[in-house]
């Protein structure tokens, strides 16, 4: 398959994520309470979403690293890793203007928000961590034990407004969603989209780890041939 | 189990002969307490809690980072790796190692501390004791693990400091709501259990992990 | 010839992609010494290490006593290996780390062997002092007694005449006399040929991860060394 036709699906986001944006600014109605601040919470929750899920990638990647051997789940791990953090950092960028609209600080030190900073905080030490590490075996094995270590925070977060009595507030709970049906629609279609630009970026940061892989070998095999 | 006590009787000698740390952990433990009376003033009370899991932390992350750079002081690692008994001893004696140093630092620091800020001895509940020894066995074995990790990549300096911290955020927490609820003579269950939970995912992720931590 | 105690054929060892051990053959039997000469990065501490049990191998096979070793390797209590780092904590005195070290291979009477082997290496005087403050020589004596503290069938030395005086010398080749005499087998690694002469049956050199040439006829010896290493058989 060429390069072109393997990218093509990524086009198909296009209507979706159009769709998502005319969910969330048009078809649905203000918040009671919140106003039009409501509206960064479809942002706000797809990209939390996106980063569970790429988290969870990255732990079920390093578990498989560990079992196989096979440096591919390694790459995945990473990738995903990356990715994860980078949606990290927008949940936690949209979180602080909502907080600021909804709860008027910029910033509270609620479990919530306390778990996802040190989440953010521990992604981040983990991709510094895997460029100080020359051998990519042992990279590999330490930043999985590491993924794992990490990833625990990712449960505590999910289950901290449920477990605390934070101000965070609880959308969907086991007696149904708490919200108007068209606003459902608009986080559904927001979450939809928000993953599809997960997929999507894994497969190219993919192909770039493959490249850089492919590189180091002729890095390598320069390096033996000089060295006769 | 010969193994076992070979190095927690070697690392214990090791403790008692290098006393630098102890001093740096009273220093920093007097300071942090100094810094605390002053600025929180008639509050102190309240916070005192905190101010006694940040000297606790701060010790145990030093203390720990050292038991495993020990073992990389002219290879002593690999000489204990060739002797027969396998690594498992080696992970148990640098877990208790860290654990009976944490414990001794809590033996000193938590009278002292009670003390100063006029809490008076009779804080120390048996509940109080069993939030001592869990967040203990927390911060053990978070770092263990941590310190695991960072010599296996070389053990660059600043490896201890960036994963610890982050890692033992909710060890902390959890200890220090405890420890606030009991003073004030509320119910701790919740906290304790909490502990109780972070613990056992932090003592089963290295048994599950350790292996892959240390091949050739 | 006896069955030997360690034998290996094609042994590799591959390190990213560079290949540390390339189709490595070897076989020692109890009571000889074979000296390995070879030049930096040659392999000579990779073939230790694999033959300690410390690192991992991917292809060819290898025998300790007997038993085929699995590829993932695992470390032999019956093997003592002097490597360039004595083992040993500075900040505990010379007693105290052969101390440990006996009691990690549950020698008896622990302390009463820890006197006999310091004495042994001539560090007698020594015991008391922390090993942080020694010299370059009397680690490398520490180390070898540290060897001592374990009843061995294999020794592996890896430059065991680096920092070592002429009296030390004399002490590393009464030793090694004496374990081949006990039938213990010894690699010994090298970089000077006198050193090979005095100490070894059998000469190898080792080039890129594998023998290049091995003989027990020590009149080969000189002209081998010279050939495939370039005129280091003597201490510079």
């Amino acid at each position: 398959m060429t390069r072109r036709s393997q990218d093509g699906w990524i086009w198909g986001l296009l209507p979706l994520m159009g769709l998502a944006l005319f969910l969330n600014f048009v078809a649905s109605p203000d918040d009671r309470v919140l106003g039009p601040s409501q509206r960064i919470f479809y942002f706000h929750m797809a990209t939390a979403t996106a980063a569970g899920v790429a988290f969870t990638v990255t732990a079920g990647a390093s578990i498989l690293y560990l079992a196989t051997r096979n440096l591919r789940f390694d790459a995945f791990a990473a990738a995903s890793a990356e990715i994860g953090t980078v949606f990290t950092s927008m949940l936690l960028v949209t979180g602080i203007l909502w907080g600021r609209a909804a709860w008027g600080v910029w910033w509270t030190w609620d479990p919530r928000l306390t778990a996802t900073v040190i989440l953010w905080v521990v992604f981040m030490a983990y991709l510094m961590i895997r460029g100080w590490t020359e051998s990519r075996e042992r990279r590999a094995r330490t930043a999985a034990v590491l993924a794992l270590a990490a990833y625990v925070d990712v449960p505590i977060d999910y289950m901290t407004i449920r477990w605390w009595k934070s101000i965070h507030p609880v959308v969907i709970t086991t007696h149904g969603i708490h919200m108007a049906p068209s606003m459902v629609w608009a986080m559904f279609v927001s979450m939809a989209a928000m993953l599809g630009i997960y997929a999507a970026w894994m497969q190219l940061r993919l192909r770039l780890i493959r490249v850089e892989m492919g590189l180091d070998r002729v890095k390598q095999h320069l390096k033996d041939k000089l060295e006769g | 189990m010969h193994k076992f006590w070979a190095m927690v009787s070697k690392d214990l000698l090791l403790e008692a002969r290098q006393k630098d740390l102890w001093l740096v952990m009273l220093a920093f433990a007097l300071l942090d307490l100094f810094l605390a009376a002053f600025s929180f003033g008639s509050m102190a009370r309240s916070a005192a809690p905190g101010i006694l899991w940040m000297a606790f932390l701060y010790a145990g992350m030093l203390s720990i980072g050292r038991g495993f750079t020990r073992e990389s002081d002219d290879g002593t690692l690999l000489g204990i790796s060739l002797a027969p008994g396998g690594r498992w001893p080696v992970f148990w004696a640098k877990l208790a190692g860290a654990f009976l140093a944490l414990l001794a630092m809590e033996g000193i620091l938590v009278p002292l501390y009670l003390v100063l800020f006029g809490l008076g001895l009779d804080r120390l509940s048996v509940a109080f004791l069993a939030v001592l020894v869990l967040g203990a066995v927390g911060v053990a074995s978070v770092g263990i693990l941590m310190a695991a990790i960072s010599m296996n990549i070389g053990g660059h300096d600043a490896v201890m400091p960036v994963l610890l911290m982050p890692l033992l955020v909710p060890v902390a927490i959890l200890s220090v709501k405890a420890s606030m609820a009991l003073w004030v003579h509320q119910s701790a269950t919740f906290w304790i259990r909490g502990l109780g939970a972070v613990d056992a995912i932090f003592l089963a992720l290295p048994l599950l992990a350790f292996e892959y931590l240390w091949e050739g | 010839m006896p069955n030997p105690v360690l034998s290996a054929e094609g042994l590799i060892r591959m390190e990213g992609d560079l290949r540390t051990l390339n189709g490595l053959d070897v076989s020692l039997s109890r009571g000889r010494v074979l000296a390995v000469m070879g030049s930096n990065g040659a392999g000579k501490t990779t073939l230790l290490y694999v033959v300690a049990g410390l690192l991992s191998y991917q292809a060819g096979s290898l025998w300790r006593r007997g038993s085929r070793i699995p590829k993932e390797n695992a470390p032999d209590p019956g093997v003592a290996l002097l490597s360039h780092q004595s083992f040993l904590y500075s900040h505990l005195s010379l007693g105290e780390n052969l101390i440990f070290y006996g009691r990690l291979y549950q020698v008896p009477d622990v302390s009463e062997r820890a006197r006999w082997a310091a004495h042994r290496v001539g560090l007698n005087w020594a015991i008391h002092d922390l090993v942080g403050t020694f010299s370059r020589g009397m680690r490398q004596r520490a180390g070898l007694a540290r060897l001592l503290m374990q009843d061995a069938w294999l020794w592996l030395l890896d430059e065991p005449e680096t920092g070592l005086d002429d009296e030390g010398r004399r002490c590393l080749e009464g030793l090694i006399h004496e374990q081949r005499d006990r039938g213990t087998a010894v690699l010994v690694t090298t970089h000077w040929l006198d050193e090979a002469m005095r100490l070894a049956d059998a000469l190898a050199v080792l080039k890129a991860g594998r023998f290049l040439w091995w003989s027990q006829d020590r009149s080969h010896w000189p002209m081998m060394a010279r050939r495939h290493l370039g005129g280091r058989e003597d201490h510079a």
